[in-house]
């Protein structure tokens, strides 16, 4: 019996093992490169760790005219601006639906859920043709408009959520006590939903952070860091891949050091609103 | 009079989500349906031509690729194999990761729902440097092996699509772990607990009681699944861009290619047309197993 449970553990260990490692390998594999030099990164045998750690990639693809490091500072403005408005416009939403009972909200909410599930492939080509009319076409705010648009529907229910878990008694005082629908949410109700207003702005600040179709039909110029990376590999026909790993490496990492500190919030984000919490 | 006051109110609150979505997702959505049945060049994008249901003739005729028996197939292969993929570790590793002897659960946990948090795009640069003929890891470690007949991968027309749904396998699997891991973890113990006293072996207690248990939790994740697999198109695009000889083309990637790279608009919106559908129907299906979900709380 006990040699039986003994093995059973064993085997569980190995299972997560292997797949740790195949978790692991193909990210390690391009983001190691950033500390080898070329000719080792793509030398045979290949090597698990940098045999002569360099950072002379760094410097290679600041110095070099064929990577844009723009693109990454496009994509900072461009995210930041999608979590703002994203998160902003879904915290009064949240709140109103939470709130406030009037005629059509069962409906609205219903909508707002249905309006989540239009894949950005069926409205693509009519938003490229309205932004190269209007003038949205390759500014930052053109961005920021679709890719809040994915995630506000989301975060308004992740909201209309947390705001449901705040007994209504704290703000009816204060409401007497003379302050209004919205300075009650400022000041009391959006306090207490912290948690809820992190994740969601987690999660529309990393739905555009990694975007990439949008992106690349949106932008000629105004390039965030994804479609960068997709051009450098494109235009040249004997792929860099020491300079790409580096390239990469600066975008990830930014990543994983928020991940490791928020995992929690990214979970509740990024699965999409399938779990209440 | 209170009562309409907090009508207007109530739709003020909700007014900055609603015009989002009426411009940027329901009005695009209707245009798509109605340029469906125009020509549309991208050099003048300002000209509408009536085109009836040309476009989709053209669509359902066009032989190279042909639409009902290389595009539907490739779509359906690629999905079917990415949501069993995704589905079946995700489940195991969840059941494997929610036992308590385990030491380090969340170190591991983190581990393997890192691929979600990173960018597509950087997935596929990572698997094509893995797939590469010459240079990859893969092929490396074949000829550290004594293996010298090593395969292309990406451009070996058979091996191409199980290697861009092991890929896809790889990014997606996060979506069914945390999913699964919440089903498991909305078992109460006392089931389990009482199982035991009764004396079940492990897979009795699986197949007769954690399985049925969490059945929605998975029929949750196969329509999710089903749904993010067909609209997905950025590692597809970037890894093999729907080559070679068409064996990749899914229907994401074609609509893309006729509408961006021909300039057909109004044909890559019948293609997004039909694209609505098939998420149209999926959907109505996730709306009902919520309603059933609700209901059962």
């Amino acid at each position: 019996m006990h040699k039986e449970i003994s093995i059973a553990k064993i085997m569980t260990y190995l299972f997560i093992f292997i797949w740790i490692i195949f978790t692991i390998c193909p990210l390690y594999w391009l983001l190691s490169c950033t500390f080898k030099p070329t000719s080792e990164a793509l030398g045979y045998p290949p090597t698990l760790f940098p045999k002569n750690p360099t950072l002379n990639n760094f410097k290679i693809l600041f110095t070099s005219s064929r990577f844009n490091f723009q693109s990454y500072g496009n994509s900072l403005i461009i995210s930041l601006g999608a979590m703002l408005i994203s998160t902003t416009s879904a915290a009064f939403a949240g709140y109103g639906l939470s709130r406030i009972v009037f005629k059509g909200r069962n409906f609205v909410m219903t909508g707002i859920l249905l309006f989540q599930m239009i894949p950005i492939l069926a409205t693509l080509i009519p938003l490229y043709r309205i932004y190269s009319l209007y003038g949205l076409y390759n500014t930052h705010l053109g961005l920021m408009l679709i890719y809040a648009t994915q995630t506000a529907p989301m975060n308004t229910w992740l909201l209309k959520g947390y705001f449901d878990t705040i007994p209504y008694a704290i703000e009816e005082a204060a409401q007497i006590d003379g302050l209004s629908r919205t300075q009650s949410l400022l000041r009391i109700a959006l306090p207490i939903a912290a948690p809820g207003i992190s994740a969601s702005a987690i999660f529309a600040f990393f739905r555009a952070w990694n975007e990439y179709m949008v992106a690349m039909t949106m932008t000629s110029t105004v390039r965030p860091y994804t479609v960068e990376l997709y051009r450098f590999i494109g235009e040249h026909g004997d792929v860099d891949w020491s300079l790409l790993g580096t390239a990469a490496f600066i975008a990830v990492l930014p990543v994983f050091i928020l991940f490791s500190f928020f995992q929690k919030y990214f979970i509740i984000g990024l699965s999409g609103g399938a779990i209440k919490s | 009079m209170k009562h309409r006051n907090d009508t207007i109110r109530g739709f003020l609150f909700i007014a900055p989500v609603l015009i989002l979505l009426l411009t940027f997702s329901l009005y695009p959505l209707l245009c798509t349906v109605y340029y469906s049945f125009f020509n549309i060049s991208l050099a003048s994008i300002n000209k509408l031509k009536p085109a009836g249901w040309g476009n989709y003739i053209k669509l359902f005729t066009r032989t190279s690729p042909e639409f009902f028996s290389q595009i539907l197939p490739a779509t359906f292969i690629y999905v079917a194999g990415s949501v069993i993929g995704q589905i079946g570790f995700g489940l195991i590793l969840a059941l494997l990761l929610n036992q308590k002897f385990l030491k380090g659960r969340e170190i591991f946990r983190a581990i393997i729902i890192l691929p979600w948090v990173v960018s597509s795009i950087i997935i596929a640069i990572s698997w094509r440097f893995m797939y590469e003929p010459r240079l990859g890891i893969i092929n490396h470690i074949l000829l550290l092996l004594g293996i010298n007949s090593t395969p292309t991968w990406l451009n070996d027309e058979k091996l191409v699509m199980p290697c861009l749904i092991v890929a896809n396998i790889w990014h997606g699997m996060p979506f069914s772990f945390i999913i699964q891991t919440s089903g498991l973890q909305s078992i109460s113990e006392d089931v389990i607990e009482a199982a035991t006293v009764d004396g079940a072996t492990g897979p009795q207690k699986l197949r007769y009681i954690t399985l049925p248990l969490i059945r929605q939790f998975l029929v949750l994740n196969l329509i999710l699944t089903s749904i993010n697999t067909i609209n997905s198109f950025d590692l597809i695009y970037a890894m093999t861009n729907g080559g070679p000889l068409y064996r990749t083309e899914v229907i994401s990637v074609y609509m893309y290619h006729r509408a961006f790279n021909f300039g057909y608009l109004g044909e890559g919106s019948a293609i997004s047309t039909i694209i609505f559908l098939i998420n149209f129907v999926l959907t109505i299906f996730y709306m009902q197993i919520n309603r059933n979900r609700e209901r059962e709380e």
